[in-house]
């Protein structure tokens, strides 16, 4: 089954690794980049449809729209039965994401960088959240 | 030789010596006969003089005869059987004067009673006697009335003797009337005249006295004042006795009454009288006299039973009676004593028999008979000892008196034993010996000093107490004065309390301070009481040496609790079950700029902020249920609206019944709060810092990290393009992670400043 890969991140570094990640660990479909949760909600805001399927890699600290004030949006208009949310995030600090870990719409977090056991376990999410 | 005693020599020759024999009639013997008539109420009276053929009359009231043979005499029988008194009730019944001429013939005597005259040297001269026609008997007082009388007529021999008569001629009337007075106050007997025709009653002392006037009072009363002192009950019978008396129908007026006196006893008396002269058939004059009997008629009853019961008495009392003769013959015994002999050897001695047994051990034989012949030795002496019954299995105590006995003439008849049963006494003296030895031993073990003190303040006893106590043995003490051993700067307050107890105040807790043998100070608690019968007083003393410390440390904790309540920086406060105030300590105007008094009566919550309420509230009603409890800083208003912070711990002590209320502890906490607010929000700015700065630093070393990654990672088939931007993507985070570790350095030190300068 296929899904959109919405990438929001504002690092660009973090972004390219991201993508050469995904690609080597064979997670395909379009990848979408927005640089804060403002200009991606807009976009959701006019994509989304519950015959599409959405993989979101969130970074939190960003400019404009942070990740928490995205999930706020997000959380208004998305399904868990068709969105998974991959959390991004640079310190391992529990404060962070305990909130949102109690969205239905979260997945798990992912502490950067992003090595390729942590690409497996997110392939595999995938695929059993939304087939081969 | 009866007849020898009428004629004893020496008698007659004393006889002779008074000259009285057929001597005048004299007019002061003839007063002493009417006396004796009129007390004796018989109409005869004589003195009668016995020689060795006839009896002379010296005078003869009521009988014309001077002078009978012997054969005739009553009065010699005085003389032949030694007598001091005698009466015969019933002559014509009497062999010895049922023949006299005056018995049987007109004169008719049927009674006679006669005391003997008796001079200074024992001889018996005669008697002073009263007839009567009809028998009858004398009470004690007429007789004891003739027996005085009978001395005043040997005084009157004994000074005709002397010739003081004749010298004394002058005062003959005087005397006489002196004489009268003696012996009418000797005998108690009142005399009164009744002038019947002027209703005047004319009374002596003794009638006086019956009356109840003392002897100034006047001598003459109305006749219806005298009326006045007869019983009510009684004035019936004496009018109509008296009547009989003015109508002939009796010579002599005799009766028994009641007088109620002046002040209000009633007395019995004796009433009696006769009328002296008449006016043709009405009565002038009357004369009689008059006698309290109270005591004889409360006795008479008594004297009949104890008459009756004589006999009884002496045989039914536990005590032994008994006389032997000078040949230790049993003269008479009780039966207490015949029983006792009976219970010992089986049988009784009768009279004539020998006072000892062989039953008896040889012993008791010797030491009786050595006490029997004491007394015949003439010897009076009591001895104490056991007398043994077997047949009862009782030991009795008696104390028996021997008594040699002797008849008229001083010769030895034998003795008189006589043993009283103080068996009871005896026995309660050693009752009493063992309560004094008990005492005693309290005393001894007494830790308190028990003491007697006289009057002038000597010690009379004192326990062994005052040996542990002062130091001194009891010997050290008895007779010495107890001020002696009074601290100094005490003795005047103990000799005021001392004062006061002989005015008879029984003090209690007075404090004073002795002198130990050893020169320290012992103070004491004194009791003591004054006894007025005893004249002493008896005390309690008690060292209170300890007590006193004690006081000193009590006083001295005092102290310090004031001290620490007052000026210490705690609150204390108690409170009842509803938080109202019952006790704020004085620390409140320091701590809380509040008088304790502003607080009395308030509740502790109104001062709790309100959003410490409910929490304060609920640690506090822990207290029901633990001891103690600590109520976590909570804010407390005081002055202007303003709160502090207060620490507090809760303690039940609501059932201590010195407190009986819930005691909190409470400190000023304001400064420690405020001080950890602010390392409380220091911290959490430290700890944003923190995040911030972890997080900054993380992202580029993340990215360094992938870099790496993915430039080892040889499944990434990257071009020289890709190369190169990954290589100046590293440089930009090596930078960056400078950057930032320029920043967080620069950025913490700034931000704690500030957070310092707050």
């Amino acid at each position: 089954m296929s899904y959109k890969i919405i990438v929001i991140e504002d690092d660009p570094i973090f972004t390219f690794l991201l993508e050469k990640g995904l690609k080597a660990t064979g997670i395909t479909g379009d990848i979408t980049l927005f640089t804060n949760g403002l200009t991606a909600i807009n976009f959701l805001k006019e994509d989304y449809n519950n015959d599409n399927n959405y993989v979101v890699f969130l970074d939190l600290n960003m400019p404009v729209m942070n990740g928490w004030k995205f999930m706020e949006h997000f959380e208004v208009l998305a399904n868990p039965s068709n969105c998974m949310v991959f959390v991004l995030t640079s310190s391992g600090n529990k404060l962070d994401i305990d909130n949102l870990m109690a969205s239905p719409l979260v997945t798990d977090f992912v502490i950067k960088p992003i090595n390729d056991i942590v690409f497996k376990k997110i392939k595999n999410a995938i695929q059993s959240k939304f087939g081969e | 030789m009866k007849r020898d005693k009428i004629a004893d020599k020496e008698r007659l020759e004393a006889l002779g010596s008074y000259t009285i024999m057929d001597s005048e009639e004299e007019s002061l013997y003839n007063d002493i006969t009417a006396l004796a008539a009129a007390i004796c109420n018989t109409p005869i009276s004589l003195i009668s003089l016995v020689d060795d053929n006839r009896q002379f009359f010296k005078s003869h009231h009521g009988l014309e005869l001077t002078s009978t043979t012997l054969d005739d005499s009553f009065c010699k029988y005085l003389i032949l059987d030694d007598l001091d008194v005698l009466i015969v009730e019933n002559p014509n019944q009497d062999k010895r004067f049922s023949e006299y001429a005056s018995v049987k013939g007109d004169l008719k005597i049927g009674f006679y009673a006669g005391v003997s005259l008796t001079n200074d040297d024992g001889y018996q001269l005669g008697s002073l006697c009263v007839m009567d026609q009809k028998t009858k008997q004398l009470n004690e007082l007429q007789i004891n009335g003739l027996k005085t009388l009978a001395k005043q007529v040997i005084q009157l021999f004994e000074l005709r003797k002397s010739k003081k008569i004749s010298r004394h001629q002058k005062n003959k009337l005087e005397q006489k009337g002196i004489l009268l007075d003696n012996i009418v106050s000797a005998t108690g007997i009142g005399i009164w005249e009744r002038d019947i025709k002027n209703n005047l009653m004319k009374l002596n002392y003794e009638c006086l006295k019956i009356l109840g006037y003392s002897a100034e009072a006047k001598k003459t009363l109305q006749y219806s004042d005298w009326e006045n002192f007869i019983h009510p009950e009684d004035l019936k019978l004496v009018k109509a006795k008296l009547e009989r008396c003015f109508e002939h129908k009796t010579e002599i007026y005799d009766i028994k009454y009641r007088i109620i006196n002046l002040s209000g006893q009633t007395n019995w008396v004796h009433d009696n009288g006769k009328v002296l002269s008449w006016d043709d058939d009405q009565p002038l004059l009357m004369y009689g006299t008059i006698q309290n009997i109270t005591q004889k008629v409360n006795d008479d009853f008594e004297l009949v039973k104890l008459k009756n019961n004589q006999e009884a008495i002496i045989n039914n009392t536990k005590d032994l009676l008994w006389s032997v003769d000078t040949e230790y013959r049993l003269i008479m015994a009780n039966n207490a004593y015949h029983e006792l002999i009976r219970d010992n050897i089986g049988y009784q001695f009768n009279v004539g028999d020998v006072v000892f047994s062989e039953n008896f051990d040889i012993d008791i034989n010797n030491k009786w008979k050595n006490y029997y012949a004491r007394a015949l030795n003439g010897e009076q002496f009591s001895i104490k000892g056991k007398f043994h019954n077997p047949a009862k299995l009782r030991t009795t105590y008696g104390l028996t008196s021997f008594n040699p006995l002797y008849d008229n003439n001083g010769k030895l008849l034998g003795l008189t034993c006589y043993s009283k049963d103080i068996t009871s006494e005896v026995l309660s003296q050693q009752v009493l010996i063992s309560a004094k030895e008990e005492m005693q031993k309290i005393m001894d073990a007494s830790l308190d000093i028990i003491c007697t003190i006289d009057e002038e303040g000597y010690f009379l006893s004192i326990n062994k107490a005052c040996q542990k106590i002062w130091g001194y043995e009891p010997k050290d003490l008895i007779g010495k004065q107890y001020i002696g051993f009074v601290h100094e700067e005490d003795k005047e307050l103990t000799l005021n309390e001392a004062f006061a107890i002989l005015e008879g105040e029984k003090v209690t807790g007075f404090e004073n301070r002795y002198i130990h043998k050893n020169n320290t100070i012992v103070p004491m608690l004194w009791s003591a009481n004054w006894d007025d019968k005893e004249r002493v007083v008896y005390c309690i003393a008690r060292d209170i040496t300890e007590k006193k410390k004690a006081d000193v440390q009590l006083a001295q904790s005092e102290r310090r609790f004031k001290s620490l309540v007052q000026d210490g920086s705690d609150l204390i406060a108690i409170l009842n079950t509803e938080a109202n105030f019952l006790y704020v300590s004085p620390t409140s105007t320091r701590i809380l700029q509040t008088t304790p008094e502003e607080y009395l009566g308030t509740n502790a919550f109104d001062y709790v902020h309100p959003e410490d309420y409910d929490e304060v509230l609920k640690q506090f009603y822990k207290i029901l249920e633990v001891p103690q409890t600590k109520i976590r800083p909570f804010r407390f208003r005081i002055k202007n609206n303003q709160y502090i912070w207060m620490e507090t711990t809760v303690t039940n002590k609501l059932d201590e019944p010195s407190i009986n209320g819930i005691v909190v502890n409470s400190r000023d906490v304001s400064n420690r709060v405020n001080y950890l607010k602010a390392i409380e929000k220091q911290n959490a700015k430290l700890k944003e810092i923190a995040w911030t700065q972890s997080h900054e630093l993380r992202a580029p070393v993340a990215r360094l990290m992938g870099l790496v990654n993915l430039i080892r990672d040889e499944n990434h088939d990257l071009d020289f393009e890709e190369k190169n931007r990954m290589l100046q993507y590293i440089i930009d985070s090596a930078d960056e992670i400078d950057v930032v570790i320029k920043k967080i350095v620069d950025s913490t030190v700034q931000r704690m400043n500030i957070e310092e300068t707050e």
